[in-house]
């Protein structure tokens, strides 16, 4: 019953994204108020019954309901129940149910939330984000339905992959998504604009906290994966350029130049198209790393063939979407992109270098990713791209671009003096050289990207220090000390996420040029030494998991007078008989410590790998400051309803409007 | 079925109703007109000009070009004539056929992909049943269910081979490869279910391939050659007779079927390398280990100290057989005894069936034995044996 309602839930949810993408669309053309009023109801209903689906859905993993073949084959009765929930996103159904999920969330957003965009460029945007929702309702319906039955039912489910079940599991998948399925949004703002045939100021204005918000999601959810990934023995590290992790990075790359082409084309009006192929290509790309996910982690152990035509619908949807796009972008080419002038060393300039940048380092991804698939699709054999291929032109492209982070948010919109320009640089360059010096020369291991790492980070927080110290001594001058205001939030974002870039960068070179890890054999009550770090095992214990039987061993970690205790495991999962290793990690900002049994070595001792990675909280802590810079920027005063300049200001503007020839 | 029909029936005529209400009403969509939201935007970047120019951040004159080009952008974006929509003269019957279009759409493709069959299906979730006791119960009621729907029905192929999947998970494997055995009857060549037939079998027989296993998996292997799980079970059976080169053709073959990303392909990968490694070392006569002395615990040993683990021939007689030389920083340590520290290349530790082990602490790292030296008592092991425990003694003790 649950699964049959959610099955004519979802199908239900199919017709009314398709009246509101209908609706909307012809409705703005033919200047019908009613029908953009059906529409935008359409936009509240669509959602609801997607939402009902979803909800079915997990009942049905909960309720362990085996006549749903997708429930079957990832879920099990002695699953705990918040996996049981999770698994519902382990399988390729899932995972399509759940982008629809996201992008009806967004829809339910967009719709109530866009009331200070121009009514024609609200409603355009909503009947496209309809139209986008309605191909991933074909797609799960026709190919991968998630209430696909399997009758006569077995007994019991095939289980969750015990790789998946992971508290990372419940929140990685749905925020990459909800990321993906928030670019969505951009999209199709810039494809309402592309169909007004205008890109107007509200338009670059309007877009920008809809970016944001998407590339907040995305940017947590990456976080997250690494997070999960540093945690698992089998997997290498917490980013090891693998195909998935790639096809998240991707968008986000894009999103990140969307971000800042946009506040060129919000601010001065210029690089509109170029911001339009921006939001097309982040779209395109979510969809592309859709496509990647199909054969990869998302599906289970289990799932040995992938059906074929899942793969080709999604691929047709990505042509179709990305196809459509960019013939009416390039039928818009009468579209004004501004006419501002800016000189070489100005704001837009340098905005104008990331975003090539950014897309520059995009493009070498995404060749490393794509060209294993084309080569073994095309017959030309196995080849691995791995880390050395990332480190030699990833890096190297995207130096520039951190650089570039520094003194960028410092130059004037316009033009900027070329000597005020380097002064304001000369200590940041100080400090740089000071960090990268004591990694190149002072430090145990000296390695040359550690230095550079630390060269650029040191570079970036000063220039930041220097930029909000500067802008303090002028509001206090302006208004007088006591008095001196706030900056507007948007000034704090960009120093924020910047910041959190420094301090991302420093977190990689140093944990990754530092490392020090050792395996030795701990007996019970036997100490152990790596460093300064003193382990000491307290022996073994068989443990009873609700799915799982584990040995677990008590470790007191000592460092100076401060002790801590953790718990690595190594689980046997009951139903797919694979030892797990459970790896304990005490975090903290100064350095991440994992511990993790290798094999028994006889008489409750056992061979333990312990690792140190210093400064790994700084990754944590960079990423957190880069969400908390994007999530200012959305706060931003400017964004809000109902806080519009009124008044003296109010009359001017409308006096320049008046004066504005005709 | 009838409550289905009806709340299904009710959700189509609210949702076609609720899409189709404002166009029966001729309501409008209020909104934002273009010109007043334009206009806001531009009315913010004043503000923020005039505030830059008070703060001193720049110059009077780029704020008057700012003011000119902020002029010329209120020109082309605010001064367009766009008539608001309206709503009187909609075209009212739009509104019933979406009303009636939303619920009819859904309702034909609910005909072609839904499964209302499936609501007679009796699977109540038994939830307030511990999960084990659910599992256990529930199991055997839907064997029980399945076995006797497939007595009046035994043509059902599929249905004998989920019934076999089905005791297999419940761990009844004799029963289990029965009804596989029946379903392989049904379904000739079905390289799968042979396989799985083939598994099952050896679970019943305690993970042994030899015999009827074996034949199934070479059967299911000559039926399809590509097969995932006869590929897979192919190999562990060889792996199991120590056939370590076939065990590495079978996973390699497998490898290849699986997707590159697949956490699968990473553990046949794993598996087909080791057992490449083995196959090359001939058998593996790794001896591993470790060397413990337990009269001080974890001594912490100076930067020379050595300590030799050494296989002598079974006599005791001769030369050693094999020597590792550890230099471990505290005991107890690991230590990995193998081929490649034989001392004479042609009587390798592998060469032997047994060999005596021994270890012993060089406190200064000579390799001449002294009389002082802690040493373990010499211990019979056979190559290839695991997790030696070597306990060193001081002598005298």
């Amino acid at each position: 019953m649950i699964a049959e309602l959610g099955h004519f839930a979802l199908i239900l949810a199919l017709a009314a994204s398709l009246a509101q993408g209908l609706l909307l669309i012809a409705g703005v053309r033919r200047g019908d108020a009613a029908w953009m009023a059906a529409g935008r109801h359409a936009a509240v209903v669509h959602p609801l019954l997607v939402a009902v689906a979803f909800a079915a859905l997990v009942a049905c993993f909960v309720g362990n309901d085996f006549t749903v073949k997708a429930v079957a084959s990832h879920s099990h009765t002695a699953l705990p129940a918040a996996y049981r929930a999770a698994a519902a996103w382990a399988g390729h159904e899932g995972a399509m149910l759940l982008w629809a999920t996201m992008l009806a969330m967004w829809t339910l957003a967009v719709r109530f939330a866009t009331h200070r965009l121009p009514l024609d460029l609200a409603c355009r945007a909503l009947g496209v984000l309809g139209l986008v929702s309605s191909g991933f309702l074909v797609v799960a319906i026709a190919v991968s339905s998630p209430f696909a039955r399997l009758i006569p039912s077995p007994a019991q489910g095939r289980d969750l992959d015990p790789l998946l079940q992971d508290p990372a599991m419940l929140l990685h998948p749905p925020l990459v998504i909800a990321g993906y399925a928030g670019l969505a949004v951009a999209f199709a703002l810039a494809l309402a604009a592309l169909l007004d045939g205008r890109l107007e100021a509200a338009w670059a204005r309007w877009s920008r906290p809809w970016v944001l918000a998407a590339w907040c999601f995305l940017t947590a959810g990456i976080a997250a994966g690494a997070l999960w990934a540093s945690r698992e023995p089998g997997w290498t590290g917490w980013w090891s350029w693998d195909p998935l992790q790639n096809a998240s990075l991707m968008p986000w790359l894009a999103a990140t130049a969307l971000l800042h082409s946009l506040a060129v084309a919000e601010k001065r009006g210029l690089f509109r198209r170029w911001t339009v192929l921006l939001a097309i290509l982040a779209f395109s790309l979510c969809l592309l790393g859709a496509y990647l996910a199909r054969a990869g982690a998302l599906s289970s152990l289990h799932a040995f063939a992938p059906d074929p035509r899942r793969g080709l619908a999604i691929l047709a949807l990505l042509a179709s979407v990305a196809g459509a796009a960019l013939v009416l972008f390039a039928r818009s080419a009468a579209a004004p992109d501004g006419h501002g002038a800016f000189e070489m060393i100005s704001r837009e300039a340098g905005l104008a270098a990331a975003t090539a940048v950014l897309v520059a380092a995009l493009g070498a991804v995404m060749l490393g990713t794509l060209l294993p698939l084309v080569s073994e699709a095309a017959g030309l054999g196995r080849i691995t791209v791995g880390t050395p291929y990332f480190t030699a032109v990833f890096l190297p492209l995207m130096l520039p671009g951190l650089l570039l982070a520094g003194p960028g948010p410092r130059l004037r919109w316009g033009s900027e003096s070329p000597a005020e320009a380097l002064r304001d640089s000369v200590r940041p360059a100080a400090a740089a050289a000071a960090a990268g010096a004591y990694a190149a020369f002072a430090a145990e291991r000296p390695g040359a990207w550690t230095a550079i790492g630390l060269f650029v980070s040191a570079w970036i927080a000063w220039h930041v220090f220097e930029a909000v110290a500067f802008r303090w001594r002028l509001e206090s001058r302006w208004s007088g000390v006591r008095t001196a205001r706030w900056p507007e939030a948007s000034f704090f974002a960009m120093h924020v996420a910047h910041f959190g870039v420094a301090v991302l960068v420093a977190g990689i070179s140093v944990s990754n040029g530092f490392e020090q890890s050792s395996e030795f054999v701990l007996a019970p009550g036997a100490t152990q030494a790596l460093g300064s770090i003193h382990v000491r095992s307290d022996g073994p214990r068989e443990v009873e998991g609700p799915n799982y039987r584990a040995v677990r061993v008590r470790i007191v970690v000592r460092e100076g007078a401060r002790e801590t205790v953790v718990e690595p495991e190594k689980r046997l999962y009951r139903t797919s008989a694979l030892p797990v290793t459970e790896v304990a990690v005490d975090a903290g900002l100064a350095r991440d410590l994992h511990v993790s049994l290798v094999e028994p070595a006889g008489a409750g001792a056992w061979i333990v790998r312990v690792r140190v990675k210093p400064l790994m909280g700084f990754v944590w802590a960079g990423a957190l400051l880069m969400i908390l810079g994007g999530l200012l920027a959305v706060a931003d005063r400017r964004y809000r309803a109902g806080v519009a300049a009124r008044g003296g200001l109010a009359d001017a503007a409308l006096a320049l409007a008046g004066s504005s020839p005709r | 079925m009838t409550a289905f029909v009806l709340l299904a029936g009710l959700l189509a005529l609210v949702a076609g109703f609720a899409i189709a209400w404002p166009i029966l009403r001729a309501r409008s969509a209020r909104g934002t007109g273009a010109r007043e939201a334009n206009l806001a935007v531009f009315r913010d970047q004043l503000r923020d000009l005039d505030g830059a120019q008070e703060r001193g951040e720049i110059s009077a004159e780029s704020h008057a070009r700012a003011m000119e080009e902020l002029r010329q952008r209120v020109a082309e974006d605010v001064d367009r004539a766009t008539a608001a929509p309206r709503a009187a003269e909609t075209w009212r019957w739009a509104g019933w056929i979406a009303a009636a279009c939303v619920p009819a759409l859904a309702a034909l493709i609910y005909v072609m992909t839904g499964h209302p069959a499936a609501l007679d299906e009796a699977n109540p979730p038994a939830r307030r049943e511990a999960p084990h006791a659910l599992a256990g119960a529930r199991m055997a009621g839907m064997a029980e269910r399945l076995a006797s729907r497939l007595r009046s029905k035994p043509e059902d192929a599929e249905g004998w081979a989920t019934l076999g999947r089905s005791l297999a998970a419940a761990g009844r494997f004799g029963e289990a490869a029965e009804a596989l055995a029946e379903a392989a009857r049904r379904m000739p060549g079905n390289a799968t279910i042979l396989a799985e037939q083939a598994d099952v079998l050896a679970m019943s027989q305690g993970r042994r391939f030899d015999g009827e296993p074996d034949r199934l998996v070479a059967a299911a292997l000559a039926a399809d050659p590509r097969n995932v799980k006869a590929l897979a079970l192919a190999g562990t059976s060889a792996y199991a007779r120590g056939d370590f080169a076939v065990a590495a053709v079978h996973w390699r073959r497998l490898l290849a079927l699986v997707p590159v990303q697949a956490e699968m392909a990473r553990q046949v990968e794993a598996s087909a390398r080791e057992a490449e490694r083995r196959a090359a070392a001939g058998s593996d006569a790794t001896i591993t280990g470790t060397v413990v002395f337990p009269s001080s615990r974890s001594e912490a040993l100076k930067p020379d100290a050595v300590v030799f683990v050494i296989a002598r021939p079974r006599d005791g007689r001769g030369r050693p057989v094999a020597v590792a030389r550890l230099k471990p920083s505290s005991l107890p340590a690991p230590f990995r005894l193998g081929d490649g520290d034989s001392l004479l290349p042609a009587l390798p530790l592998s060469g032997h069936s047994e060999v005596l082990l021994e270890a012993r602490l060089a406190r200064d790292g000579s390799a001449e034995p002294r009389a002082g030296d802690p040493r373990s008592a010499p211990r019979a092991v056979r190559p290839g044996e695991r997790s030696i425990a070597l306990e060193l003694r001081a002598p005298g003790t």
